[in-house]
C-alpha cells in the first residue's frame, strides 16, 4: 500500500483498473452524446442528399484536412506524454503536454478562420443566411448540422486544452509524477476520443461532396 | 509506478498510418466512386478509429473488460443510426 491508493481499494492495480474502467465508461456516454448528433446528420443526409453535396462544397478541403493533420499528430503528442511519464522522463512529459496543447491551439485558430469565412459568406444560419440554389432551407440544415458538430467538438478541445495545461503544471511541479500518473493516462484518453470524433466529421461534412 | 505498456516505435508508426490514412480518404473524394463514396470515407475513418484506440488508447493490452466498455457505445449509436433509418428510410413505401 502507498500514498496514492485511496482507502477503498486493495491494491493500486485495483486502483489503476477502476479508474480506467470509469473512464471508458464516461467516453461511451460521450460516444451517444454525439451520437444523437450524427444520428440527426444520418436522416437529414438520407433526405436531402443532393443538398447536402452541393452544400458540402462550401467548405474548405484543404482546410479540414490539415486540421485532421493537426489533431492526429497532437494526439501523438498525448501518447508520447503518456509514454514519458511512464518512463518517468519528467521534462518530456511537459515538453509533450505543452505540443499536445500548442497544436489544439492550432486547430481552434484554423477553425475560427473557416468560420469567420462562413459568416462573411452568410451561411451561418439564423436570419443572416443566404444561399443561392435549390432549396436553400435544406442547405441551411448541413450548416446548422455543421455548426453544432463542430461546436461541441471545439468545446470539447477547449476543454481539453484546459486540462492538459493544468496536468503540465501539476507535473511540472512534481505533484504528478510515475507513482501518481493515472491523471495523465486518463487526459490522453479524453484527448484521442476528442481526436476520433473528428476523424469521422472530417469526411461526413468535409467529403460530403465528393468531387470526383 | 508504472512501465511504458506500449513502445515509442510503435507510437511512430501508429502516427505514420493516421496520416496516410488521412491522404487516403482524401484522394478517395476525388476519384469517380459514386455512391460508394460514403461507404469509403467511413471504412477509412474506422479504420483510424481503430489505430488511435488499440494504440494510442492502449486497447491492444487491456482488459476484455475495458473492451466491453470501449464498444458499448458504438454499439448502442449504431441501435439508434439503423432504428431511426428503418423509420425515415420506409416512409415513402407507405401507399
Amino acid at each position: 500500500m502507498n500514498q496514492w491508493v485511496a482507502h477503498q481499494f486493495n491494491s493500486s492495480a485495483q486502483q489503476r483498473e477502476a479508474v480506467t474502467l470509469g473512464m471508458w465508461i464516461f467516453l461511451a456516454t460521450e460516444v451517444l452524446f454525439f451520437g444523437g448528433l450524427f444520428a440527426a446528420y444520418t436522416v437529414y443526409r438520407h433526405n436531402f442528399p443532393e443538398q447536402f453535396h452541393e452544400a458540402s462544397h462550401h467548405l474548405d478541403i484543404v482546410l479540414g484536412a490539415v486540421n485532421t493533420g493537426v489533431l492526429l499528430v497532437s494526439s501523438f503528442f498525448m501518447a508520447m506524454a503518456v509514454w514519458s511519464i511512464q518512463a518517468g522522463r519528467r521534462k518530456l512529459v511537459v515538453l509533450n503536454l505543452v505540443m499536445t496543447v500548442l497544436l489544439a491551439i492550432a486547430f481552434l485558430g484554423i477553425k475560427g478562420f473557416e468560420y469567420h469565412h462562413k459568416f462573411v459568406e452568410h451561411l451561418v444560419p439564423g436570419s443572416g443566411f443566404h444561399y443561392d440554389g435549390d432549396w436553400p432551407g435544406r442547405a441551411e440544415m448541413f450548416f446548422w448540422l455543421y455548426f453544432v458538430m463542430t461546436g461541441l467538438h471545439a468545446i470539447h478541445v477547449i476543454i481539453g486544452i484546459v486540462v492538459i495545461s493544468v496536468m503540465a503544471g501539476l507535473v511540472w511541479s512534481g505533484r504528478i509524477g510515475r507513482e501518481n500518473d493515472a491523471a495523465v493516462e486518463l487526459t490522453g484518453l479524453y484527448w484521442h476520443f476528442v481526436d476520433i470524433v473528428w476523424v469521422f466529421l472530417f469526411p461526413l461534412l468535409y467529403l460530403a461532396g465528393a468531387r470526383g | 509506478m508504472s512501465e511504458p505498456v506500449i513502445s515509442r516505435k510503435t507510437y511512430v508508426w501508429t502516427l505514420a498510418g493516421l496520416l496516410g490514412l488521412l491522404c487516403l480518404t482524401v484522394m478517395l473524394a476525388y476519384l469517380p466512386l459514386g455512391p460508394l463514396h460514403l461507404a469509403a470515407g467511413m471504412l477509412v475513418s474506422v479504420s483510424k478509429m481503430l489505430l488511435i484506440m488499440v494504440f494510442f488508447m492502449h486497447l491492444r493490452v487491456s482488459r476484455r473488460v475495458i473492451w466491453l466498455a470501449a464498444s458499448v457505445g458504438f454499439v448502442m449509436l449504431t441501435i439508434l443510426i439503423v432504428l431511426s433509418l428503418a423509420d425515415y428510410a420506409t416512409r415513402s413505401w407507405m401507399p
